[in-house]
């Protein structure tokens, strides 16, 4: 008889559908396999703790010890200090474009634009607290709106960062967020001064345009072509955001072998829709997930050929860390123009809407910055708290995804479309790096197949909590 | 030149070529223009044509120009993209084996179906060992495996050369951009472990840089000799039509026309000295900060790749209000490249570059060729003591083997120290000697100018030769206007004490009150008003043996005073603009290694950063390698060295793990 | 000498921006200069067009300066790359 080593108490043991195999795994300890129905029988024995009889081969009792690892406890310590990820500037909410599915607000803000002494007065607290902390990578990310539309704001910052770094020995990081509309001279501005450029690009011409008009005659696929050129042969790191729905869904592989070609970015990222009462006015809907999981895992072999890296940011990480890519819950940053230091960089009212409370301190214009501590802590259990994810295998990538959307306070436990999405192409991973390509391709073209997979209640192989 | 480019046809259209940059004249190179070319060979004493394209083999003429060089006892290397006619491979047939070489660009349709593939088959089968293959990366999606099959299937010679797609002005071609030079050295990470299980061996072209290899695969290189980071000095190439190029994707940047002189090193170096200034800059923007380049270990990488990020935006600017210009300024330059209402002006020309003097070291001729045609006129002089024990000097006794040597042929200036801190005996016993000597070098060398620590000698010098240039040593430990003063106009140029070089204030006042030229000794870490300097100096000119690091016994209590030397590291010369006309290097601790003075004098050349510890200072300079940010060396080079009440290098030495 | 009105920068001097500065190159005169993080935000500055006010009150931003320091800072690296040629009278000034 083998004894059973009864599953460790912070073990995090998943098992998954995959037709006829089951794919199991504990993601937070990088332990993955497929293995047929018997064998999983044998597992979850073996996991409870039952005695096993000698038929049952060594390699279950092997998976299972390798799957039984706790998880290395990554969740942030409550009481850790102040650690953020990076300081966000907004430098205005305004834009410059007409997105028919913006969710930032953009049409209706107001055009004020920060002020420069403000700005700077953040750039010098963050390096001060870094120094302070004894870190060096000084990481300051834009958002908008627009940020390039207050370019004063942007060029101040990332000036008085240079200069920051270069007294107190730190290691600037610039990273913005930007639809690309801006004219050639100011690209080479951008691709000197910034490590890595997020270009809002939504594809081929008809349906960039469809979703990213200028105005209400004119496309910007144009200026976004250009800007993305020029921003390819600069020195940054150049990353491709396409917004995805029902227009250009199917047409992801072209899309990814197009801007792979063309571009040659560091990395091109697919998020699906968000929806909102503009994109629903505007006739935009996301894709279906199951045709999303679909064409994304098919764009990402083709951008594998190429080379270049593809991103769902739902599926991107498995290091463990259960607040997933949103930065809130990581202490970051973001400063408003008006001076409010948020963890989100959406506006006020939608998460006040969302029933969150995202502010964690102010920056007034003499410069003097307070950071709420209480806040900071509270936001860092937010991801924690997801009753729908709790059984989810993708909980430690995706950690709910984005608070305000998806994972609101109260939301339901029933799982989104983005959810469906998320753990079919967590899965569709998992089987490539196992190398088990051939069965990715086979789930992800059996509707039913991947019905199973992506709505079972709970993928927890023990007890669901 | 090396490498003969026949012709600029070809019989392919790879998206990477680089070859369309250059704008040839005659698209075929003509046979007078090849023998030349095979002259210029044996003249330089190459063995080796290595002929390229285009696709060379479908030069009409191709058949007699390969008999010219069989003829003329030269080996051949062929670079080819394989689709030869097969009058071509007929003629190739009849090379002697032994000394043909065969390089082969392919990609993997070397296994695809067709007519060209069949040829190309064709060609490897033919020449199977005496053919190798080569392979241009230019996508981070590169699939290199195939290479390996290609090898074993047509049974060709093992050893597979890897080389980047550069950019090519002028050709808009396909290139690898940096950002996926690391997806690339991973991937050849995996190949080079393949390869060796086939016994393949691995060799990297140019372009290639270390920081996109992981550890495990850098040792792999460097087991095969492959090392990466260094490889960016261009063979030139030379075109159908009789130009010579450093190589394709910098052609718009240098170039000359092939003469019935024209030597391969000499044009070499020429391409070199001309480029020297743009190698500053790296293919990332951090390569000026990497440990890697500034311990000599990497370049930069390809400069084609480092040029794509220069930018010239032409801009105004308004002259503010309160702008004071000296009339030189306002009188500033003028370059035949300007609009012709503005050259009209006829104004002098651009600031040269800053001259240096720097020391001699015991090294054969070669090497003070190759400091030539790396630095060429940048080097005023190369100071060396008086030959023949007549006067010690401000350095300890050195190998003299190549002296002689140097002295009479040196291809550049030099300059004698004279400048023990204390001489012997009076100066006039002294001086006759010392004069005698130097006259007798002014005789058979390149004598320029003698560096003097005593006010009474070179007066004499003077006297006897005042055709010579006399330089007030920084032994003569001028550190005040007044001493300026009173050296008035005996010397032509002045070296500040090293008291005061971390001083701006104090070297300022030194240089306005001096009428001569402002040479700065750089890499000297003595620190300000050491209590041991004149002992240190004494024993330095007269004991046989190195002196002992007299300050060590202080410096060891305050390490941090090591902060406060008198070094100014490459990356921070600029702070002295306006202050010094010339430098100098010294040669405390490089003249032991050679190796270790390039790598200083290179860097201090190109402004490359160096830490404090690599300068060569001596046994005062810190003794770890930290960065010295410029806020920091700005900072105390105008703090006023109120050591005792002042802790910002306390707080430095701390703050950066020198305790 | 009379004063020039403007200051341009001549086509053969050309520059890069590098993690710790700005990497000045001259093609005519085969010379470099590295410019600080503080230097190269002035030069970055004036490649692009702005009101001088303006300017000057972004370089006191950028360098922690009063207004009249700024002033200062940027004339005094006008005048030193005026000298050393990195820039260069306008035509007609």
């Amino acid at each position: 008889m083998r004894t059973g080593a009864p599953m460790g108490s912070g073990a995090e043991v998943f098992a998954l559908p995959v037709r006829q195999a089951f794919l199991v795994c504990n993601p937070v300890a990088g332990v993955s396999a497929l293995i047929n129905g018997a064998a999983l029988k044998s597992l979850r024995q073996q996991l409870s703790g039952v005695a096993l009889p000698e038929s049952v081969s060594a390699s279950v009792a092997e998976l299972a010890a390798l799957l039984n690892q706790a998880a290395p406890c990554s969740q942030r310590q409550d009481q850790a200090p102040l650690h953020p990820q990076f300081l966000g500037i907004l430098p205005t909410r305004a834009c410059n474009i007409a997105c028919r599915y913006c969710d930032f607000g953009a049409g209706a803000a107001s055009h004020r634009t920060m002020d420069l002494r403000m700005a700077r007065a953040a750039a010098d607290w963050y390096a001060g607290f870094l120094q302070r902390s004894g870190q060096d990578l000084m990481e300051i990310h834009f958002f908008g709106g627009e940020p390039f539309i207050a370019r004063d704001v942007v060029e101040t910052v990332v000036h008085r960062g240079r200069v920051l770094a270069a007294r107190n020995n730190l290691t600037p990081h610039f990273e913005v967020s930007t639809n690309g509309v801006f004219e050639a001279d100011y690209a080479r501005f951008v691709g000197d001064y910034f490590d890595a450029v997020i270009l809002s690009f939504d594809g081929f011409r008809e349906v960039h345009d469809l979703h990213r008009p200028m105005d209400s005659r004119r496309g910007s696929f144009e200026e976004v072509r250009q800007s993305a050129m020029l921003l390819a042969g600069s020195p940054a790191e150049l990353c491709l955001r396409c917004c995805v729905t029902t227009a250009n869904v199917d047409a992801l592989e072209e899309i990814a072998d197009w801007f792979c070609r063309e571009f040659r970015p560091a990395a091109v990222n697919f998020e699906t829709l968000s929806m909102n009462a503009k994109s629903q006015a505007a006739g935009l809907s996301p894709p279906d997930p199951y045709v999303f999981a679909r064409s994304y895992y098919q764009a990402r072999k083709v951008m594998q050929r190429h080379g270049i890296r593809s991103v769902y940011a739902a599926a991107q990480s498995m290091d463990g860390n259960c607040a997933g890519f949103c930065p809130v819950g990581r202490d970051t940053l973001i400063v408003s123009p008006d001076g409010r230091i948020s963890s989100c960089y959406l506006p006020q009212a939608a998460w006040r809407q969302a029933g969150l409370a995202l502010d964690v301190g102010r920056i007034s214009a003499d410069g003097s910055v307070t950071v709420d501590a209480d806040a900071i802590l509270r936001l860092r259990r937010l991801a924690e708290d997801k009753p729908r994810c709790i059984n989810c295998f993708c909980r430690w990538s995706c950690g709910g995804g984005c608070h305000v959307s998806h994972t609101p306070p109260g939301s339901s436990l029933q799982y989104q479309d983005y959810c469906i999405q998320t753990r079919l192409i967590s899965a569709s991973m998992l089987l490539d790096a196992m190398g088990e390509e051939q069965a990715a391709r086979v789930l992800l073209a059996d509707r039913q197949a991947m019905e199973a997979l992506a709505l079972q209640r709970s993928d927890r192989i023990g007890v669901s909590r | 030149m090396t490498n003969i480019a026949i012709t600029s046809q070809c019989n392919r259209s790879c998206r990477y070529c680089f070859a369309g940059s250059v704008a040839s004249e005659s698209q075929h190179m003509d046979p007078a223009v090849f023998e030349q070319a095979l002259d210029c060979l044996h003249r330089s004493g190459i063995t080796q044509a290595r002929l390229l394209g285009g696709e060379p083999t479908i030069h009409p003429r191709f058949s007699d120009f390969v008999s010219a060089v069989e003829g003329r006892g030269f080996d051949l290397l062929l670079f080819s993209n394989g689709r030869m006619p097969r009058k071509s491979i007929d003629r190739l047939r009849r090379f002697p084996e032994d000394r043909l070489s065969i390089l082969i660009n392919t990609d993997p349709l070397i296994f695809g179906k067709g007519k060209n593939q069949d040829r190309l088959r064709q060609v490897c089968r033919a020449f199977g060992p005496r053919l190798h293959l080569g392979y241009t990366i230019d996508s981070p999606g590169a699939d290199l495996g195939f290479l390996l099959d290609a090898v074993s299937a047509f049974g060709l010679a093992p050893q597979i050369r890897l080389g980047i797609a550069h950019p090519s002005p002028g050709a808009e071609n396909f290139f690898l951009h940096p950002r996926h030079y690391l997806a690339v050295g991973e991937r050849i990470g995996h190949f080079l472990r393949r390869a060796r299980k086939r016994g393949i061996r691995i060799e990297l072209d140019c372009g290639f840089v270390p920081c996109m290899f992981a550890e495990a695969d850098l040792g792999l290189l460097q087991e095969i000799g492959q090392l990466p980071g260094l490889r960016c000095n261009p063979l030139p190439d030379l075109l159908p039509d009789g130009r010579l190029i450093p190589c394709y994707p910098l052609a718009r940047v240098a170039g000359m026309n092939m003469d019935a002189d024209s030597r391969c090193a000499e044009v070499q170096d020429l391409f070199t000295r001309k480029l020297a200034h743009l190698r500053q800059a790296g293919i990332f923007r951090c390569c000026n900060d990497c440990i890697l380049r500034s311990e000599g270990r990497c370049s930069g990488g390809c400069l084609a790749v480092a040029l794509q990020r220069l930018r010239h935006v032409p801009f105004a600017v308004p002259v503010p209000g309160r702008l004071a210009l000296s009339p030189q300024a306002a009188a500033s330059p003028c370059r035949g490249d300007e609009p012709s209402d503005c050259a009209a002006v006829g104004r002098p020309g651009p600031a040269p570059p800053i001259s240096w003097t720097i020391p001699y070291i015991d090294q054969p001729p070669s090497f003070w060729k190759q400091i030539y045609s790396l630095y060429g006129n940048r080097i005023q002089e190369v100071y060396c003591p008086l030959p023949g024990m007549v006067l010690p000097s401000g350095r300890p006794v050195q190998a003299s083997r190549y002296l002689d040597g140097f002295l009479r042929s040196s291809p550049l200036p030099v300059g004698i120290i004279v400048n023990p801190v204390i001489l012997p005996q009076p100066v006039d016993r002294i001086a006759p000697f010392v004069i005698e000597k130097l006259r007798n070098l002014q005789n058979i060398g390149n004598l320029q100018g003698v560096s003097v620590a005593d006010y009474g000698l070179a007066l004499r010098i003077k006297e006897a030769l005042p055709e010579i240039s006399l330089t007030a040593s920084v032994l003569m430990d001028v550190a005040k206007p007044q001493q300026a003063l009173l050296l008035g106009n005996l010397c032509d140029r002045l070296v500040p004490s090293t008291r005061i070089m971390r001083d701006k204030r104090a070297l300022q006042a030194v240089a306005e009150a001096f009428c001569g030229r402002i040479r700065l000794l750089v890499n000297e870490a003595c620190v300000p008003d050491c209590l041991c300097r004149t002992q240190h100096f004494y024993e330095m000119a007269y004991s046989v043996d190195p002196p002992l690091s007299l300050c060590r016994r202080f410096l060891d209590r305050r390490p941090w005073m090591r902060l406060t030397g008198a070094w100014v590291l490459p990356q921070h010369l600029h702070l002295f603009d306006g202050i010094a006309d010339e430098m100098k290097l010294a040669g405390r601790a490089t003249l032991q290694n050679p190796e270790h003075y390039l790598q200083v004098l290179d860097a201090y050349m190109t402004g490359s950063p160096l830490t404090p510890d690599r300068i060569g200072g001596g046994p005062a300079s810190p003794l770890h390698p930290v960065k010295i940010d410029e806020g920091f060396y700005r900072a105390t080079f105008t703090c006023g060295k109120r050591c005792d009440s002042c802790s910002i290098c306390r707080d430095y030495f701390d703050q950066h793990g020198m305790g | 000498m009379k004063k020039p009105k403007a200051l341009r920068c001549p086509e053969h001097i050309s520059w890069i921006v590098d993690c710790g500065g700005l990497l000045l190159l001259d093609f005519t005169g085969n010379r470099t200069k590295i410019l600080s993080c503080s230097e190269g935000a002035v030069w970055d500055l004036l490649t692009r067009n702005r009101p001088e006010k303006l300017r000057i009150f972004m370089i006191s931003v950028i360098l922690g300066m009063e207004m009249d320091d700024a002033a200062a800072f940027l004339s005094d690296c006008l005048e030193s790359w005026l000298r050393d040629g990195w820039l260069i009278p306008c035509e007609g000034a």
